[in-house]
């Protein structure tokens, strides 16, 4: 088991690993560059900050000066920001992108879930039906349309929350809200989904014949194991969201990671592209990584330990 | 051993309701069983064995209901009991095995885990140490290998033969008076079968237990079964003891059954003859005798009026209407006086 875990985590660095190079080759291999501009600038002057920032180097000794320099944590200059480093800029935007993220997923974990499980209990009952209508509504309706249509009345008709930023405690709703509704709604409906499957088994059949109150028979034996897709979805998501959205922090005007993602691929600005790709990346391997941690914990059918040879 | 009956079903009905309609998969099913006998119950796949035994139990779920009858266990009306007592009863005093051994335990608990949970649920003031012990003892006695051992284990560590120990061993941590089995041993290979079948047999001796066993396997219950109760479209068609039924057969369908089964020692040397058509739609149960349409002696009466319940001998009913005194006479099926539909032969 603890022999699993290890070979995954040395695996999941690699994966990270092969990212970054792949990303750092594609990126260079489009045309234009961090100073390229509308109007040609002087070949002196392009010559000049190629060699400050040692772009004019052959590829692959900047590549494993970038490695090098990225296994110190150290994501380099921008670019296009003069003065300011990559790990600078990750360190203005990545609080509030992740606060968001965070209580995104907490709103998903906390509602998503439980809302799931007592729709599958109350099945084609109103509870049920109701739940089910403002799930689907959560899974088609897409996120800018939710921001838009809240900041229209409660920011703009009603002015119970402020339109931008995050200055106040209620401004935290709008963004979490729509940060979070798709994967919100498709935990609710995963997980209900999910339940109904498990309460159709025969070892909860036979949890009953044995007895077993109510309570014991949805919360111990049926939760677990209807909690295994639910855990799947959730590893992926939790690193999207703890990642944020560009398209939401824009509506919201929220200081977060996403705009300078965007902008710097627009201005070939290498070292952010390359530090906020690294950074999604690590939380995307990070977060499989614990998903399959937790499976192996929770159903011991998916232990790798003993290797076939 | 005999005396009072452990358990009395008078006239159960019990119905799903679906989209299309109700299914009347148990229609006015009444029978007994004594303190420490094994009772058989046979029919065809959809008869409605399992539904009777689920209803038995109190575990008929949603679009399913128990529509009527008395469920006497002990001397209580368990139809009587509410939900939470009837929680105390089962796993306690009356305890259910299922079909599929490999599907019944849960994937994601250890054996230990799973036993001692409903060891405990049942007996509060065990503390957890006596009732771990308590578990390996049940292995032991149904023949798990090494069970201090093995009762760390998953289910799916385990073959389809040891999961159904495990279940055997679960359902009789409690002492309970009374197992139904519901086809313990289909899903197992012969041997293995044959293996479960002794070891019920062994603990019921043991624990002074009555068992519920219901197959369509014939021959699985001629070994072990002191009466026996065979059903078709959701009604009793036969119930004697052991000779009744395997050798003086009164019904159409118990002759057809036995004709039908390989496993049949009787006549192991003729041809297999199945029987004609297929079970009846429960939607629309046909009027008169649900055989009926099935039957090589089909009257104009049978397709038109249930059957009546004819007593053959005190252990002995069938319910047809060859047996009646005003049909013809047939070979091999004797006459016999009408009973009451719902009063079960006495003693045994
Ligand atoms: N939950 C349910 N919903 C609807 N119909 C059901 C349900 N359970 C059983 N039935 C119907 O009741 C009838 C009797 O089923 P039952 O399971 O008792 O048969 P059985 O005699 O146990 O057969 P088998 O040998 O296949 O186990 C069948 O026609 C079945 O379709
Ligand atoms: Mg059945």
């Amino acid at each position: 088991m603890r022999n699993y875990f290890f070979r995954r985590f040395i695996q999941s660095l690699f994966t990270i690993f092969l990212i970054a190079t792949v990303t750092f080759f594609m990126m260079r291999s489009i045309p234009g560059g961090p100073f390229t501009r509308e109007r040609p600038v002087p070949d002196e002057i392009m010559r000049a900050l190629n060699a400050k920032y040692n772009l004019d180097a052959p590829l692959i000794v900047q590549y494993f000066d970038y490695m090098k320099s990225l296994l110190t944590f150290n994501l380099g200059p921008s670019f296009s920001r003069v003065g300011v480093s990559v790990n600078k800029l990750i360190g203005l935007g990545f609080p509030a992108t992740a606060k968001i993220g965070f209580l995104a997923v907490l709103l998903i974990i906390l509602v998503g879930i439980p809302v799931g499980i007592v729709s599958a209990l109350k099945q084609n009952r109103p509870v049920d039906y109701f739940v089910m209508f403002m799930a689907t509504l959560g899974v088609t309706i897409p996120n800018f349309v939710i921001a838009t249509l809240y900041i229209y009345l409660f920011a703009g008709k009603l002015g119970w929350v402020p339109s931008f930023g995050l200055r106040t405690p209620w401004a935290y709703i709008g963004p979490i809200l729509a940060l979070s509704g798709y994967s919100l709604s498709f935990v609710a409906r995963l997980t209900r989904s999910s339940m109904l499957e498990v309460l159709r088994q025969d070892y909860i059949r036979t949890a009953r014949a044995n007895g077993l109150k109510e309570l014991s028979v949805i919360g111990k034996h049926a939760m677990r194991n209807a909690l295994i897709p639910v855990i799947t979805y959730l590893g992926p998501t939790i690193a999207l969201l703890m990642t944020g959205s560009f398209v939401i922090e824009r509506i919201f005007a929220i200081p977060g990671i996403g705009r300078y993602f965007v902008e710097s691929v627009s201005s070939r600005d290498y070292t952010v592209i390359m530090g906020v790709t690294v950074l999604y990346a690590s939380f995307y391997v990070l977060m499989i990584y614990l998903v399959d941690v937790l499976y192996a914990m929770i159903d011991p059918r998916i232990r790798f330990d003993k290797e076939i040879p | 051993m005999s005396g009072e009956p452990l358990l009395e079903v008078k006239n159960i009905s019990t119905s799903f309701f679906s989209h299309l309609g109700e299914i009347q998969a148990v229609r006015g099913v009444s029978f007994y069983l004594n303190r420490g006998d094994v009772l058989g119950i046979v029919g065809e796949s959809g008869s409605g064995k399992s539904v009777t035994a689920l209803s038995i139990m109190g575990l008929i779920e949603k679009p399913g209901k128990i529509k009527q009858g008395e469920i006497i266990f002990n001397g209580e009306d368990l139809m009587k009991k509410s939900q939470r007592e009837m929680c105390e009863l089962r796993g306690n005093e009356i305890s259910m095995i299922f079909q599929d051994p490999m599907t019944s335990l849960n994937p994601v608990y250890r054996i230990e885990n799973q036993m001692v949970e409903v060891i405990r649920y049942h007996n509060r003031n065990l503390s957890r140490k006596k009732a771990v012990a308590q578990a390996v003892e049940m292995l032991r006695l149904v023949k798990i290998p090494e069970p201090e051992k093995q009762i760390k284990s998953y289910p799916h560590e385990f073959s389809g033969g040891m999961r159904q120990r495990v279940m055997i061993a679960t359902a009789l941590s409690s002492n309970p008076g009374l197992l139904i089995a519901d086809e313990p041993t289909t899903a197992l290979d012969v041997t293995i079968q044959a293996q479960i079948l002794d070891l019920m047999n062994d603990l019921r001796a043991r624990i002074n237990a009555s068992i519920i066993l219901i197959t369509h396997d014939l021959g699985v219950i001629a070994e072990v079964c002191s009466r026996i109760i065979v059903m078709y479209g959701g009604t009793i068609m036969e119930a004697g003891n052991e000779r009744d039924i395997f050798y003086n057969p009164q019904n159409p369908y118990t002759v057809g059954l036995h004709q039908s089964i390989p496993s049949n020692l009787a006549i192991s040397e003729k041809r297999l003859v199945p029987i004609r058509g297929t079970p009846p739609n429960l939607m629309y149960p046909p009027k008169g005798c649900p055989f009926s349409p099935r039957c090589s002696y089909t009257m104009r009466i049978c397709l038109e009026e249930a059957a009546p319940t004819i007593r053959l001998s005190d252990t002995h009913i069938s319910v047809c209407w060859l047996l009646h005194e005003n049909a013809p006479k047939i070979n091999g099926y004797s006459k016999g006086k009408i009973v009451d539909r719902y009063k079960t032969p006495s003693g045994s």
